[in-house]
């Protein structure tokens, strides 16, 4: 079969197209989350927008130290900072789970989390979603606090996530 | 322990988020399921009531429960308005300690912002647990939780998830009481 000038042009286009973006999906922070946590005097807030998979190791994550069924606040925010796309049927997804250590890097199981919430939202460039919630922990331990996408994977490449330690004392 | 939650509750809650259900499109504007999980797997669960009028049509059900032991609090809203796309509605969930048992209008916390907003506290006494979400709708959005929590005191409290913003002219809620003792 022949191909016809106009197509080859077409696919000439494309494929640099293509890599192009499939490039600057792979390295823009594109979807930034933030969480801040206030529980007595601290105010601790997490700085940076991991990706997974991601060759890089994350950054050491901020540790908040809470007394057992005392109140704390978390509050959260997802922004989409990219200028032109839109991310559809984006789920946001909080959890606040025990953990073996401070700092762990593998996913403790998501057994009997202490909280968990999970919303769905379209992000247009600019758009943003936002949680906040009072929380009480009983039981002494350290636990991981994450807020992250989920199913972007797939359609984007990549997720993101940002996390803190809570240390329950 | 009495609360362990299983795989398959956490899997659910994530599905049914992520990929909806097949229910069909309502007259309503969102669909609601509320519960309250205590020990030895007694619960009470509670679906959408609108507001006005205050306080909504159905008197929400009661649950007798223990002070200082563990109870769960799940809800799943769902918006079901099939037309419209309505940016940066709030769905706002509380426990906190009533009066009376029965229909009552939905508690009021202090709007702060701005600098206000860091001396207001966000747990004010009375208050078991609160918490809120601002997100974009759009037909099927949904939004759920599940929390750990304890009640401190014997008393009457109300459970209620809501709504708040939708640009309609009634908000959507779920409430439940708890008698403690």
């Amino acid at each position: 079969m022949t191909i016809r000038p106009i197509q080859r042009l077409i696919s000439a286009l494309m494929l640099p197209i293509a890599l192009s973006s499939l490039w600057s999906q792979a390295i823009a922070s594109d979807m930034e989350i933030s969480i801040e946590v206030k529980a007595g005097q601290q105010r601790i807030k997490t700085t940076h927008t991991e990706i997974q998979p991601s060759s890089k190791k994350p950054q050491t994550r901020p540790v908040c130290t809470v007394k057992p069924q005392e109140n704390f606040v978390v509050s959260w925010k997802a922004t989409n900072v990219s200028k032109r796309d839109t991310f559809k049927d984006v789920l946001i997804h909080c959890v606040v789970v025990a953990e073996k250590e401070i700092g762990q890097t593998t996913m403790p199981p998501l057994k009997d989390p202490v909280q968990e919430s999970a919303l769905t939202m379209d992000f247009k460039p600019g758009n943003s979603a936002s949680g906040k919630f009072s929380l009480t922990i009983a039981e002494p331990g350290t636990y991981l606090l994450r807020v992250e996408t989920r199913e972007m994977l797939n359609t984007h490449g990549h997720d993101h996530y940002a996390a803190l330690d809570l240390v329950c004392e | 322990m009495i609360f362990r939650v299983s795989d398959l509750v956490r899997f659910a809650l994530l599905a049914i988020l992520a990929f909806g259900s097949a229910a069909s499109v309502r007259a309503e504007h969102a669909r609601i399921d509320l519960r309250v999980i205590g020990s030895g797997g007694k619960e009470a669960s509670a679906t959408s009531d609108t507001d006005p009028p205050a306080g909504g049509r159905n008197t929400p059900p009661v649950l007798k429960v223990k002070a200082n032991q563990p109870l769960v609090l799940q809800f799943f809203f769902t918006n079901t308005d099939p037309h419209h796309d309505i940016d940066q509605v709030q769905i706002r969930y509380y426990i906190v300690r009533v009066e009376k048992l029965g229909r009552k209008p939905a508690a009021t916390f202090p709007e702060s912002a701005g600098r206000a907003k860091d001396s207001q506290p966000f747990v004010e006494p009375g208050v078991v647990s609160r918490g809120q979400f601002n997100l974009d709708f759009k037909p099927e959005t949904k939004v759920g939780t599940r929390l750990k929590f304890q009640i401190p005191a014997p008393g009457i409290y109300s459970v209620r998830v809501g709504s708040v913003g939708t640009q309609s002219d009634h908000e959507h809620f779920s409430a439940i009481d708890l008698v403690a003792e």
